[in-house]
């Protein structure tokens, strides 16, 4: 298993209320899934998807990846288990403006420590994204699915043991979304990555291959999808 | 390292307006603390310049207890040189006796309080560039009764060459003489005291309307090094050495207060530009925050999302004070060359103030580098608790802020 969630509860103060994100939830992702959590707003989603990517430390409970508890590491280890184990596909794409689509995927190499070869294999993901002619722009002179694209393969390039993507087709038209969702799928497919998101959107999640719903914190079903 | 140093400099240039300003700030800062600073350097100058090219030369001398500072002098407390002195003084340098005279001066219906000074025609040459300062007419020599006036005091009376003066003045043993005389050269010594009172003729001549006795208020030496040792050699004949930098000891002194106002100031202005780098500093990680939290997502560690904006900070002090170097240096050079003519404004107040009417600033390395090394820390520091708190952001909040 690569991750899993055990007992995990994760509450956030609210003035003098505290909000209950996670209720001691139980989950666990094999390598080569394609899974989906679903839920409306608020079930906790993107929060578990948070403890999963080392975003985020829980209440209580265990987060483990690999088998080690990742909660228990300091920040420094757990940035470094998320520039090496972890790639990230965000719903506003998160892509450094400054930065052209080929520095933007350099970058998590870079961060990575993975130096050798480094420019083949920026190049090598922008092509597999289909950018190889827009590896210079920036993103304010990509569309929306393209930037998207490049975030995919800021994620890929390393090689990761999962790819945690938040609502990655929420800020993108139907046709878009479903180009982002036919890509993924096709990596996780060709080379067996692991990929693990979040939505509330029916097309999304039919094109899942297992389901894992939430409602205010709680695991409500978990269903495998052929 | 030189990624984010990248990062750094493209991010300084997302907003090129506000960088720019809050840069100026810096850039200000910098280039006043070289311009003041070179001010002030070039005033230190032109005060030993001026005092020596028109009175005291490397040493000056007056009789023991003769007063040395303020516009008195008075004749009776002035000395003949005695041989040995005499000797002394060959053996030193070139040097030349003056005697200054208090007079007043008529010309028509006016009348001003002046200084005479007599000068010794066989070795004033040789000590003072006295021609330089002729700026219309000839220097009066002792086949003449011929004055040469202050370019100041000249202008205050209205007197041009070829005007006919009354010099009115005590005789060594207190009788009033008074003598007519033409005005033969107006003459600029480059200081305004004199410039402002001061009236030149040949002791001989000067003789006639003071009887001096062979008396001499001041003498001037030029001393090609070692000017202390050389006070030394001089003192004990009744006459009382002083080095030029004793001799400005008092405008010196000034100036060094004037140099810790100008600190002062500068301190402030940067001061300022530090709470403008701090703001915008502070700005930027407001408004990028879902990149840092993108940033730490991705596995930057916290110290160098924080030396992101250390960089920031730094760079913009680096180029701001760059920028202030060309400008403070680019001026404290102009005027170097060209001067600040302060005729005009030390016209009213320069008979009481021994200082140079053009002030040339002085071009040297060190305020350079103490006001870049200012104002680069001045930047850092101002960026320390910004990017502290842009590296203190939780990840999982920030990667969604808007």
């Amino acid at each position: 298993m690569i991750c899993q969630l055990v007992g995990v509860k994760k509450t956030y103060p609210m003035g003098e209320l505290t909000v209950v994100a996670l209720n001691g939830i139980d989950v666990g992702v094999d390598e080569g899934e394609f899974t989906v959590f679903a839920g409306p707003s608020g079930s906790g989603k993107t929060t578990a998807l948070n403890l999963i990517g080392c975003l985020d430390r829980p209440t209580s409970g265990q987060v483990l990846l690999d088998g080690r508890d990742v909660a228990t590491l300091g920040d420094d280890a757990l940035g470094q288990v998320r520039a090496r184990r972890i790639g990230f596909i965000f719903q506003s794409f998160n892509l450094i403006p400054v930065l052209t689509a080929a520095e933007n995927v350099e970058l998590a190499l870079r961060l990575a420590g993975l130096d050798k070869g480094r420019k083949e294999k920026v190049e090598q993901a922008l092509v597999d994204v289909g950018l190889k002619d827009f590896m210079g722009r920036r993103p304010n002179q990509l569309s929306g699915g393209q930037q998207q694209r490049v975030a995919i393969a800021r994620a890929l390039v390393k090689k990761p043991a999962i790819i945690i993507a938040d609502e990655p087709t929420a800020n993108l038209d139907s046709q878009n979304g479903e180009a982002i969702l036919d890509l993924m799928r096709q990596m996780n497919e060709r080379d067996r990555i692991t990929f693990l998101f979040s939505t509330h959107d029916p097309m999304v999640m039919a094109r899942a291959r297992r389901v894992v719903r939430l409602k205010d914190g709680a695991i409500v079903g978990d269903e495998r999808l052929a | 390292m030189r990624f984010l140093v990248a990062i750094a400099v493209r991010n300084l240039l997302r907003n090129t307006a506000r960088t720019a300003l809050t840069g100026a700030a810096v850039l200000f800062g910098v280039a006043i603390l070289i311009l003041g600073w070179g001010l002030v350097d070039g005033i230190d100058e032109n005060v030993l310049r001026s005092a020596r090219g028109s009175y005291a030369g490397d040493l000056i001398l007056r009789p023991d207890g003769y007063p040395d500072d303020g516009m008195r002098y008075p004749l009776a407390d002035a000395k003949p040189l005695s041989d040995a002195l005499r000797a002394r003084l060959d053996a030193v340098g070139p040097w030349t006796a003056r005697t200054a005279v208090p007079a007043r001066l008529v010309i028509g219906a006016e009348a001003q309080r002046i200084t005479i000074w007599g000068v010794d025609e066989a070795t004033e040459a040789k000590v003072f560039n006295r021609q330089g300062w002729v700026i219309e007419g000839v220097f009066p020599n002792s086949e003449r009764l011929d004055v040469a006036l202050g370019s100041s005091l000249a202008r205050l009376l209205e007197a041009e060459v070829g005007d006919s003066v009354v010099l009115e003045a005590r005789t060594r043993d207190g009788a009033i003489n008074a003598l007519g005389y033409t005005v033969s050269a107006i003459v600029k010594s480059d200081n305004s005291s004199m410039d402002a009172l001061g009236v030149w003729m040949p002791l001989a001549r000067l003789d006639e309307l003071a009887v001096l006795q062979g008396v001499a208020t001041h003498v001037a030496v030029l001393v090609p090094k070692d000017t202390a040792t050389a006070a030394r050699t001089l003192s004990g004949f009744g006459f009382t050495a002083l080095t030029l930098a004793e001799e400005c000891e008092d405008l010196i002194a000034m100036n060094r207060i004037r140099r810790k106002g100008l600190g002062v100031i500068v301190g402030m202005i940067l001061l300022i530009a530090g709470a403008g780098i701090a703001n915008t500093v502070i700005m930027a990680a407001f408004e990028r925050i879902r990149e840092i939290g993108t940033l730490l997502a991705l596995g930057m560690s916290r110290r160098h999302v924080s030396l992101l904006f250390l960089f920031e900070g730094g760079i913009m002090g680096l180029f701001a004070g760059l920028a202030g170097v060309a400008l403070g240096s680019g001026a404290v050079l102009y005027f170097q060359t060209h001067g600040i003519d302060l005729s005009s404004e030390l016209e009213n107040v320069g008979a009481n103030m021994a200082v140079a009417t053009m002030i040339y600033t002085h071009f040297s390395w060190p305020p350079i580098f103490v006001a870049l090394g200012f104002g680069v820390s001045i930047a850092i520091l101002a960026s320390i608790w910004p990017a502290r708190l842009a590296s203190s952001t939780v990840p999982a909040d920030a990667v969604r802020a808007d």
